[in-house]
C-alpha cells in the first residue's frame, strides 16, 4: 500500500499525514476484521444458513456495506481528532512509539470484540444484542463464565501479540515518512468534513443494520439476517432500544397460526375459553347464587345501557413492593396489614392474581397499557412508546380527567414522559408544595402526604362534575424503609415489616379521610401492588414471587367477594372499564375478569438488570 | 451455568390443582414446569398446545406494539355513532 510516486504531491501530503495514515489503517483493520468474523460465523453455523447463492451473497454484501460504513465512521472520527491534534510537522521517536502503541491497542481491541462476537455466536447464534448488554452489566459473572470455558490468558496474550504484529507490519509496509504540514484552516476543514461524513456514514450504517429483517432476500432465514448484521451496531441498537426482539430471540409461529390461536385484533368476540368444569371463581359472604350477581349486574356485553349505580370515578393505588404474602388476607400471621385486610373483607379481593414483572415500571405498564411483559425493558423505558391504548387514553375518550400522581420524581425511570404521552396528566413530587410534606426520603414523600395530595386533587377535580381517574404510585415501602415516627408500633428504618405496616396505615387513613368527601361514594378504589418485594428464587420464574394482592373497593357499588380466577395485573384496566360499564373497543390485551368469557392465565417475566 | 436470561412465561391451570408454567427463553427455547399446590416446582415435558398458545399470545402482543396497532380507537364520535 505504498503511495505511488506518480500521484500529485497534494494527495501524497494528505495521505502521508499521520492523521490520515492512522485513519486509513484503522478503516482497513476494522473492515478486514469484520469480514473475517462474518466468514467465521458463517462457517461455524454453516448448516443453519440458507445456502442458496443469492441468499448468502445478499447477507455478505449487505454486511460488507454496513461494516464499511461503520468502519468509515470510526476512521473519520480518528481523522478529525488527528487533524486537530497534530500540525503534522513533528515526528520524533516518542511520537512514533505512541502511534505504534495506540495502533497495537486498537488492533487488540478490535480483535477482542471479534473473538467475543464469535464466542457469543457460538453460544446464541445471534449478533451482539440485549443479552450482551446485560452481560456487560454482570461483568463479574461473565468473566467468570468465560474463564471457565475458554483459556483467557492465552487469548489475551494472543490478541496483544496480534496488535504488536499489526503495528510492526504497518511501520514496515506503510511508514509515516513525509511529515507534511497542514495549515490551520486546512486542519479545521478536514476535521469538520470528517465529522460530518462520519456521522452520516454511521447513521446510514445503523439504519441498514436495523433494516436487515425487512430485506426480502434475507427474510426467510434468521441466521442469514444475523450474518448480515454488524455486531457493534447491533450492540448499540440494543442499548438504544432497550428491548429484545421477540422475533429474533424467541420461538415463533407463523402469522396465520398466531391469528388462529390468539384471535383477531381488536377483539370482536371473546376468545374461546378452556374453562374448568363446575368453575365458580367468585365467592364471598355477600354472594348469592349464581356467584356473579353479587358483583353488580352481570355484564351484558357491549352496547348495554349504562346503569346509574356504576361508580363515576376511579382511584388506583399502586403500592410499591406489596407481595401478597405480607397480607393477613393471604395467611400472613404478623398483623402487618390490618387496614388492607379490612378492605379485602369489605371489597372484592382477587386471590390469585400475578404481577407481570419485578420492577415498578413493569407494574406501571401492566396497569396502564394492560399488555403482557414483552422481553427486555418495560414499554415505559422504550423509545416510541407514545399514543398507546391505556386506561387513561380509554377513559379520556369517555370524558374523564386522567392523572398520574407520584410521590417521587417521575422523570426518574421515564415515568413522566411515558404517562404524559399516553393519556395522563402528570403530577409528581415537584408539584407537591414542600411545606405540606412532613417527611420524605430519597424515593419520595411519605405515603400519607401523597394520599393527602390525592384527596385534595380529587376535591378540586370533581368540583366541576368531571369524572376522574387518579393513578397513584406510592414509595414508602422501599429501602431505606423510613417513615414518620409515631404512626405505627414498628420504628422507622428497621426494615421491610415496618414499611409494609406504615403503608397499610397510610392507606387505611386515606380511605377513612376520603369517606367524608362528596366523591367517595361514587369512587371505585383499586388497591394493587406494582410487583413483589423480592424475587430471588432459584427457579426461573417462581410464580409465588409474582403473586400480588388486588382489591376493588366501592362499598356503594360492589358487594364483598373473593375472586379466585387465575389472573394477571394486565386484567385490571379492562376489569375497571367493565365495572364502569364503559366500552374499551376490544383494544386491551387484558380481559375483564367479570366478562362473559374469562380465560385463566397469568403472564410473568423476569428482568434482572436492577431492582427497584 | 445459571444465566440471567430474559425469560417470559405463561401460567395456566394444570391438572389436579397444579399449575403449568410455559417459559419462553432466548434463543428460541421453550421449557415447561409444573407447580404443585404446595409450591414445589419441577420441569416436565413441553405440552405442545400450551406452548403454542403462550407463543401466539406473546407474538401477538409483540406484533401489536411493533406495528403500532396497539392504539385507542380512532375517534370517540365514530364509536358513539356506531354503538
Amino acid at each position: 500500500m505504498k503511495a505511488p510516486s506518480s500521484r500529485s504531491p497534494r494527495l501524497v501530503a494528505l495521505l502521508s499525514h499521520q492523521a490520515s495514515s492512522s485513519a486509513v489503517a484503522l478503516f482497513a483493520a476494522l473492515w478486514i476484521t469484520s469480514t473475517f468474523v462474518r466468514l467465521a460465523l458463517a462457517a461455524a453455523r454453516w448448516h443453519e444458513l440458507d445456502r442458496d447463492p443469492s441468499a448468502l451473497l445478499a447477507a455478505l454484501a449487505r454486511g460488507a456495506a454496513i461494516d464499511a460504513l461503520l468502519a468509515f465512521a470510526t476512521a473519520a472520527m480518528v481523522l478529525a481528532f488527528g487533524a486537530l491534534a497534530h500540525s503534522g510537522t513533528g515526528g520524533g521517536a516518542i511520537r512514533r512509539a505512541t502511534r505504534a502503541l495506540g495502533f497495537a491497542s486498537a488492533i487488540a481491541a478490535i480483535g477482542f470484540v471479534g473473538v467475543a462476537e464469535i464466542l457469543f455466536w457460538d453460544e446464541f447464534g445471534v449478533r451482539f444484542n440485549f443479552i450482551a448488554v446485560d452481560y456487560l452489566i454482570y461483568t463479574v459473572e461473565v468473566v467468570g463464565n468465560i474463564r471457565e470455558s475458554y483459556p483467557l490468558p492465552a487469548l489475551l496474550t494472543g490478541l496483544a501479540a496480534l496488535g504488536a504484529a499489526a503495528a510492526w507490519l504497518r511501520s514496515r509496509v506503510w511508514p509515516v515518512r513525509l511529515q507534511a504540514g497542514w495549515p490551520p484552516a486546512a486542519r479545521i476543514g478536514v476535521a469538520l468534513l470528517a465529522i460530518a461524513s462520519g456521522v452520516a456514514a454511521g447513521g446510514t450504517g445503523m439504519t441498514l443494520n436495523d433494516g436487515v429483517d425487512s430485506v426480502a432476500s434475507l427474510r426467510d432465514n434468521v441466521r442469514n439476517q444475523e450474518l448480515a448484521r454488524n455486531g457493534v451496531a447491533s450492540f448499540a441498537a440494543a442499548l438504544r432500544d432497550n428491548e429484545l426482539s421477540f422475533r429474533r430471540f424467541y420461538l415463533t409461529l407463523d402469522d396465520a397460526r398466531v391469528a388462529q390461536l390468539a384471535g383477531a385484533w381488536p377483539r370482536r368476540a371473546p376468545p374461546a375459553r378452556p374453562m374448568r368444569a363446575a368453575w365458580s371463581p367468585v365467592a364471598g359472604p355477600a354472594v348469592a347464587a349464581p356467584g356473579r350477581a353479587a358483583i353488580g349486574a352481570a355484564p351484558t356485553g357491549r352496547g348495554a345501557r349504562p346503569e346509574p349505580q356504576r361508580p363515576r370515578h376511579v382511584v388506583i393505588v399502586q403500592v410499591e413492593s406489596l407481595s401478597a404474602a405480607f397480607l393477613g388476607a393471604f395467611g400472613n400471621r404478623e398483623s402487618l396489614t390490618p387496614n388492607l385486610d379490612q378492605l379485602a373483607r369489605d371489597g372484592v379481593l382477587f386471590t390469585d392474581l400475578y404481577a407481570t414483572g419485578t420492577r415498578t415500571v413493569r407494574g406501571l405498564e401492566a396497569l396502564s397499557a394492560a399488555l403482557p411483559p414483552l422481553p427486555g425493558q418495560s414499554l415505559v423505558h422504550r423509545p416510541g412508546n407514545a399514543g398507546l391504548q391505556t386506561l387513561g387514553a380509554a377513559l379520556r375518550r369517555h370524558g374523564f380527567d386522567t392523572t398520574f400522581l407520584y410521590g417521587g420524581y417521575g422523570y426518574f425511570d421515564n415515568m413522566n414522559a411515558y404517562f404524559a404521552a399516553n393519556g395522563y396528566r402528570v403530577r409528581d413530587r415537584r408539584d407537591i408544595p414542600a411545606e405540606r410534606v412532613g417527611f420524605a426520603n430519597i424515593w419520595g414523600i411519605a405515603d400519607e402526604y401523597l394520599f393527602d395530595d390525592a384527596i385534595e386533587q380529587m376535591d378540586r377535580a370533581t368540583a366541576d362534575g368531571r369524572r376522574q381517574l387518579l393513578h397513584l404510585m406510592t414509595t414508602s415501602n422501599h429501602r431505606p424503609y423510613t417513615y414518620p415516627e409515631g404512626r405505627i408500633d414498628i420504628a422507622s428504618k428497621t426494615g421491610r415489616r415496618g414499611a409494609v405496616k406504615y403503608t397499610d396505615w397510610a392507606i387505611g387513613r386515606f380511605i377513612e379521610r376520603a369517606r367524608s368527601h362528596p366523591w367517595f361514594d361514587d369512587t371505585l378504589f383499586v388497591i394493587v401492588a406494582d410487583h413483589c418485594a423480592s424475587v430471588a428464587g432459584r427457579t426461573r420464574l417462581p410464580p409465588a414471587h409474582y403473586r400480588i394482592p388486588a382489591i376493588l373497593y366501592s362499598p356503594k357499588h360492589l358487594a364483598a367477594a373473593e375472586v379466585s380466577t387465575l389472573s394477571s395485573q394486565i386484567d385490571l384496566a379492562p376489569t375497571i372499564m367493565g365495572r364502569l360499564d364503559l366500552d374499551d373497543g376490544g383494544r386491551f390485551f387484558g380481559q375483564d375478569l367479570f366478562g362473559a368469557h374469562v380465560r385463566e392465565r397469568a403472564w410473568i417475566a423476569n428482568y434482572q438488570r436492577s431492582a427497584c | 451455568m445459571d444465566r440471567k436470561l430474559p425469560e417470559i412465561g405463561l401460567l395456566t391451570p394444570g391438572e389436579q390443582g397444579t399449575r403449568d408454567l410455559v417459559v419462553l427463553s432466548p434463543v428460541r427455547r421453550v421449557l415447561q414446569y409444573r407447580i404443585e399446590p404446595g409450591g414445589g416446582e419441577r420441569q416436565v415435558p413441553v405440552d405442545a398446545a400450551k406452548a403454542e398458545r403462550a407463543i401466539a399470545d406473546y407474538q401477538l402482543a409483540d406484533e401489536l406494539i411493533r406495528s403500532g396497532r396497539y392504539r385507542p380507537e380512532p375517534s370517540l364520535a365514530a364509536a358513539g355513532a356506531g354503538s
